[in-house]
């Protein structure tokens, strides 16, 4: 490595620090934000195991699992997106393209148009039906686009993911006409994405794949720099594309899945955390993957604090808060790019 | 758990090529353990507090076990005196003389309960578990249960579903059942059933034996007919008032699946009744359709429309299903069916 390049690594490791600075930030000021007055001084003391039962509870039931949440399901929408994002060699890519939302807000309609009271189930049980509608919208989009001979071919892919997920849009509306209003506006709210009931079921539900997630995609961080060359000069360099390809969509698809399932579809975090990142880190994904993660994380953090300050004591959904962030930068880029 | 997580960090630390990466691979699995540790603490501090609160509080009297809707039990205090009912059964409450602390802003638009609703708070909607939690309730009453398990954590909480009892009677008398105000219940049920008997006599010769009644909106676009136990007075007309609902709405709209029915302009004579009371839900189509189908055949050739038996009422009335609006909406209906008849 010479001396340019050892600077500009030196540069990204400093773009990561940053990000993980303002993460902190953003996550102290998010723990002393909310409808409580709790004073800095009793935030801390709370942390300590010294406060009252009703500040325990507001803020490890009610704060802090939020602020998991949100750091997790950013993280993993952007990686996701990420991984999207150089596969399908478009800019463009977010975990929606796949139709996993839309997979996943399929199953959630159908089962609450049988059984409208969740009484009964375990508060777990929405999401896995979740997870698993988004799996199988993937599944379909990948089923759909995957030719025997050529592989993925990314624009098919991204054209297949398109019209299913417009299908499944199609066939959600139909589903949902059998909804009372309630049900009805739980489902609108759920599609927007908001982070409103999470739990420390939610995390530890969602936790595990994180982890295994990230850490596999890192390992193949590699592969991924060398996709985003284009299907034959990876050839040419050796790597078998089609298995790669597909091996790694799985990865973003079970990342994008999980996080879909605990929070509902907030869109723009695949879109625009990977998107910013790699303004910044540009495309080696051994810095870019952990910095579309952090941005992510960073991004729905913010959104969700954002959403829950505005208008006390209702909120405003974290994933209302990233569209209106989110519209205004693309177009933003938008203008930009024109020049 | 915790453990495993730290090996596995302390493995994807000790696989790395070494040189930056470790520093990298540090760092992220530092922040991660740091997000764990504090979740962790979290959640040995959770299990102390919820230990706390199971003593019983010494001032509180006694409390009970309620039998929720889904077979569920649940301890609640005997007499409730801090309630928070999101929703709209705030009527029912404060039929029964108990005024909750709180509630969601919607509901107190309700025009009926306008004078007794001084000093109630809003808890937003979605409800701010934090609000409710500063307002320190011992009871939270709710209709959905999407939201049971964080507002537990904070008071006993009971979920009645919308729509679930089978009449008024049957509402409130669970609500004194959990209000800890069984008598008032009572009385009240004794005072809406003399009130509604009443109410019966006065229709008499206005609204024929054979003649049948419906509820009807334009929502949007859409048409819908309601039966008898989902708004739009639909408990007044068909239990109060036992007026007769056409044989297809009986069928499939107050005996079927849910209380509530889709339907085109074209199917509208199918469900026609011979009195026809309207609400309209407006947004931006709604004038278009409005216009289209006054100007229809369909509609003119409607039997209540051409003896002028069709009746609008305003949205706001008609939406609450609680118990003082219920009483409120039987004066309105006879009082409309009267006024018509004397035309």
């Amino acid at each position: 490595m010479n001396g340019t390049e050892r600077r500009k690594n030196v540069q990204r490791l400093a773009i990561l620090a940053v990000f993980s600075v303002l993460i902190l930030i953003v996550f102290v000021i998010s723990m002393n934000t909310g409808y409580s007055r709790l004073s800095p001084l009793e935030v801390f003391q709370t942390l300590f195991g010294m406060g009252t039962e009703k500040q325990e509870l507001i803020l490890f039931e009610f704060r802090l699992p939020r602020i998991v949440i949100s750091l997790l399901v950013g993280a993993g929408l952007a990686v996701s997106g990420c991984i999207m994002q150089t596969i399908s060699r478009n800019a463009l890519a977010d975990p929606s393209i796949l139709g996993i939302t839309h997979g996943a807000g399929v199953m959630v309609v159908l089962y609450l148009s049988f059984f409208p009271t969740q009484l009964d189930v375990p508060v777990l049980f929405l999401p896995i039906l979740a997870f698993i509608g988004g799996l199988l919208a993937a599944a379909l989009v990948f089923g759909l686009s995957y030719e025997k001979y050529e592989g993925l071919l990314p624009t098919r892919l991204v054209l297949t993911g398109v019209a299913v997920a417009a299908g499944l849009s199609a066939l959600m509306t139909v589903l949902s006409l059998r909804l009372s209003r309630e049900l009805y506006q739980f489902v609108a709210v759920w599609l927007t994405g908001s982070i409103w009931g999470a739990t420390w079921d939610h995390v530890l539900a969602l936790l595990p794949w994180i982890i295994v997630l990230f850490v596999f995609v890192y390992y193949k961080a590699l592969v991924l720099d060398v996709l985003s060359l284009g299907k034959n000069v990876a050839t040419g360099l050796g790597a078998s594309v089609s298995k790669e390809q597909v091996i790694l969509l799985a990865a973003a698809v079970g990342l994008a899945a999980a996080c879909v399932s605990v929070s509902g579809g907030i869109g723009f975090v695949g879109l625009i955390g990977p998107h910013l990142a790699r303004r910044l880190i540009g495309l080696n994904h051994k810095y870019l993957l952990p910095a579309s993660a952090l941005a992510g994380a960073l991004l729905l953090l913010t959104a969700d604090t954002i959403g829950r300050t505005i208008l006390q004591p209702s909120e405003i959904h974290a994933g209302i808060v990233v569209a209106v962030i989110g519209a205004p930068y693309f177009l933003y880029l938008l203008a930009r790019s024109n020049h | 758990m915790i453990i495993i997580i730290i090996i596995l960090g302390l493995i994807i630390v000790i696989t790395q090529k070494g040189g930056l990466h470790l520093k990298k691979g540090l760092l992220l699995v530092c922040s991660l353990l740091l997000l764990l540790f504090m979740g962790a603490c979290g959640k040995q501090e959770e299990s102390v507090a919820s230990d706390k609160q199971k003593q019983p509080k010494t001032e509180e009297a006694t409390t009970r076990t309620f039998k929720m809707a889904n077979g569920k039990e649940v301890e609640i205090p005997a007499h409730p005196k801090r309630v928070v009912m999101p929703y709209e059964f705030l009527g029912n409450a404060l039929a029964l003389g108990v005024k909750p602390i709180a509630t969601t802003q919607a509901v107190m638009e309700n025009p009926f309960i306008k004078d007794q609703i001084k000093g109630i708070e809003n808890v937003g909607n979605p409800i701010s578990l934090e609000k409710v939690t500063e307002l320190n309730p011992d009871l939270i009453i709710v209709y959905l249960d999407d939201q049971y398990e964080q507002l537990s954590k904070i008071a006993p909480t009971v979920v009645i579903p919308f729509g679930h009892y089978k009449g008024i009677q049957e509402e409130i008398r669970v609500f004194g059942d959990i209000l800890g105000k069984k008598e008032e219940a009572e009385e009240w049920i004794k005072q809406f059933e003399e009130k509604a008997a009443a109410a019966r006599e006065k229709l008499q010769g206005v609204i024929g034996k054979d003649e049948t009644v419906g509820i009807y909106e334009l929502q949007g676009k859409d048409f819908y007919i309601f039966g008898d136990n989902f708004g739009r007075a639909g408990q007044v007309i068909y239990n109060a008032l036992q007026l007769t609902p056409p044989e297809k709405i009986k069928k499939e709209v107050i005996e079927g699946p849910q209380q509530w029915k889709m339907i085109s302009l074209e199917a509208l004579p199918d469900y026609a009744a011979d009195h026809m009371f309207w609400t309209v839900y407006r947004t931006e189509e709604t004038d278009q359709v409005e216009k289209e189908m006054k100007n229809s055949a369909i509609w003119k050739n409607l039997n209540a429309v051409k003896n002028n038996h069709v009746y609008e009422m305003k949205m706001e009335n008609v939406w609450f299903t609680d118990a003082i609006s219920l009483e409120h909406q039987l004066d309105l209906v006879v009082d409309t069916l009267l006024s018509h008849h004397k035309k």
